[in-house]
């Protein structure tokens, strides 16, 4: 009985340690997957700056700005959404029928590995008339 | 300053409780004078009651016995939550609502602890719990004529006026009404005289805040409360049937009477033409389910049997918990991790427990939790069938309550948000309910060792 319980105990760590890692491993497999959706989106935007900028958010959620661009007549067809750091945490695609494509990592922020210049977003949400100051 | 002994701790507990149920109730209020008291003075009182239970069931010779393969369920999964924080994506808030998780429980296993064995200190406690619950309706009513404005929402195009008394919001009162119903229900039986006649109109007015707040989801909860308190307690099939039958019939009315209000209606706001702030044109929140962009935004229809966009919005919430479906994104993040997207839904959470608790903890946590649920339940339903006849109500208007707030939890978020009005008082019910027939096992293994009969 005496021997059993370091033995229980050391199993309990071990336990608790493989726990952490599959939780971080999990965290990390699902940011990745967010990242790369992000990705595919702001390559469809192509520059930030192009004229196909046609609608803003500002101060929205926790306090994120988004960008949206037009495609033909769908005004809302791209955004993507970026932190008072610069990540982008969200994006958007409207594009198809049906409900919008999401990739989105909102819930953890730091976790977002693209960063834009912040002093580009805001004067971009000036361009599209962002009440910014 | 002295602590108190065992023997005062005990005295105090149920009144400890009552105010602790009055506290968390402000402590979540929309009346501002209230709120910011409540919110330090119910964790002191949370603290309080664990201790003093803790202590209780400490100083009970011989050692009491405690429900033990939830009080072991319940320390998993507090085990769990708290490593967590070690994946977790919100590093400070985590380990916080751990530490109110663990505190929670250590009051509920406490109490279950030091009154083991012990009907009337059970019956104290849930009647402080009860006493709470009264309370808190009875100055829900009492605000009307002091702020009305505190005391109902007002009308809006989706929702008539809706009373809220000392809630945050018209649904969280009544969810501690629905839960506390079948104890309401067990007092009023068990009394006579002058007492009966109060605590019927305590029930009364548990069942008229219901209704004037509109929340079908204590309706519910009351009604199945009081299902499962007369099934259990009914001297015969034809009398449970009955009074079933009766109760079918006042909840049916009273969803008929949350039907009269109507909403203020009226065209949506105006958005100026040409507006290019698109929070104003297709909110974040309110985009799935909107239909085509081309279009003007649909009205949204309520009724007694629309689900409020919970379908759509559990939908969502389960997508997100399928992206990290072993372990979730970490204990009490449920309201930063859920996004609301859904065009007919407006809340923070999924407003759904069990997919909550996949959201926090994945498919490890809902397996934990389930087990600590189904081993109460267990327990409590044995302790009903098992119960001398004297004790019979009482076991089954803590059970009733238990099953109530399972069921409640199905269109709620909150039995693992100890900051919920209702989350202390439900498993407090439940551990007391399981206590009663561990108590029983062990003196039913005893007394043929005595010898006595």
């Amino acid at each position: 009985m005496r021997r059993r319980r370091p033995i229980a105990a050391a199993a309990a760590v071990v336990l608790a340690a493989l726990l952490v890692l599959a939780g971080r491993w999990e965290g990390g497999r699902h940011a990745r997957e967010e990242i790369r959706g992000m990705r595919k989106v702001l390559v469809a935007i192509g520059p930030l700056d192009n004229t196909a900028l046609s609608m803003y958010r500002f101060n929205v959620g926790f306090g994120f700005d988004c960008l949206l661009y037009r495609r033909g007549s769908n005004r809302f067809a791209l955004e993507a959404c970026f932190d008072r750091q610069g990540r982008v945490i969200e994006t958007i695609d409207r594009r198809g029928e049906g409900d919008p494509v999401i990739a989105s990592l909102r819930e953890h922020p730091g976790s977002s590995t693209i960063r834009i210049d912040e002093e580009l977003v805001r004067r971009l949400l000036e361009r599209v008339g962002a009440p910014t100051e | 300053m002295r602590l108190p002994d065992a023997a005062s701790a005990e005295r105090l507990l149920p009144r400890l409780l009552g105010a602790m149920v009055v506290a968390f109730t402000c402590g979540s209020s929309a009346v501002i004078p209230l709120l910011n008291p409540g919110r330090v003075l119910r964790w002191l009182l949370l603290i309080a009651v664990a201790y003093l239970a803790v202590r209780w069931a400490s100083a009970r010779r011989p050692r009491p016995r405690i429900p033990l393969v939830p009080s072991c369920a319940a320390g998993v999964f507090v085990a769990l939550a708290l490593l967590s924080s070690g994946w977790t994506v919100r590093s400070f808030l985590t380990p916080a609502r751990t530490v109110s998780l663990a505190i929670m429980f250590a009051a509920a296993i406490g109490l279950a602890g030091g009154s083991s064995g012990r009907p009337d200190a059970v019956r104290r406690l849930l009647c402080g719990i009860l006493g709470g619950a009264i309370v808190v309706a009875a100055v829900g009513v009492a605000l009307l004529p002091i702020d009305f404005g505190d005391a109902v929402q007002g009308a809006s195009r989706a929702y008539p006026a809706r009373f809220r008394g000392l809630g945050e919001n018209p649904n969280t009162v009544p969810l501690l009404l629905g839960v506390t119903m079948p104890l309401a229900l067990w007092q009023t039986t068990a009394r006579t005289g002058r007492a009966r006649v109060l605590l019927g109109g305590a029930a009364g007015l548990f069942l008229g805040s219901i209704v004037a707040s509109g929340s079908r989801g204590g309706l519910l909860t009351a009604l199945v409360g009081t299902l499962v308190f007369t099934v259990a307690t009914a001297r015969s099939r034809r009398q449970g049937t009955a009074i079933a039958a009766a109760a079918v019939c006042v909840a049916a009315l009273a969803l008929a009477g949350m039907q009269l209000p109507s909403p203020k209606g009226g065209p949506p706001k105006e958005i100026p033409a040409g507006s290019r702030n698109a929070q104003l044109v297709l909110p974040l929140e309110g985009e799935i389910g909107r239909g085509p962009l081309d279009r003007p935004r649909p009205r949204v229809r309520r009724s007694a049997f629309t689900t409020s966009g919970r379908l759509e919005a559990w939908g969502g919430a389960l997508g997100q918990a399928l992206e990290r479906p072993l372990l979730g994104y970490g204990f009490g993040t449920e309201g930063s991790v859920f996004a609301d997207r859904f065009y007919e839904f407006y809340s923070a959470s999924p407003e759904n427990t069990y997919l909550g608790a996949f959201l926090q903890l994945g498919v490890a946590g809902v397996v934990v939790f389930l087990s600590l649920i189904a081993s109460l339940l267990a327990l409590a339903l044995r302790g009903v069938v098992a119960a001398p006849p004297g004790e019979r109500p009482m076991r089954a208007a803590a059970t009733a309550a238990f099953v109530a707030a399972l069921v409640a939890a199905l269109t709620q978020s909150y039995l693992l948000a100890v900051g919920n009005l209702s989350t202390a008082a439900v498993w407090i019910c439940a551990f007391l309910a399981a206590s009663a027939a561990s108590a029983s096992a062990a003196r039913g293994r005893e007394m043929p060792r005595s010898g006595t009969v």
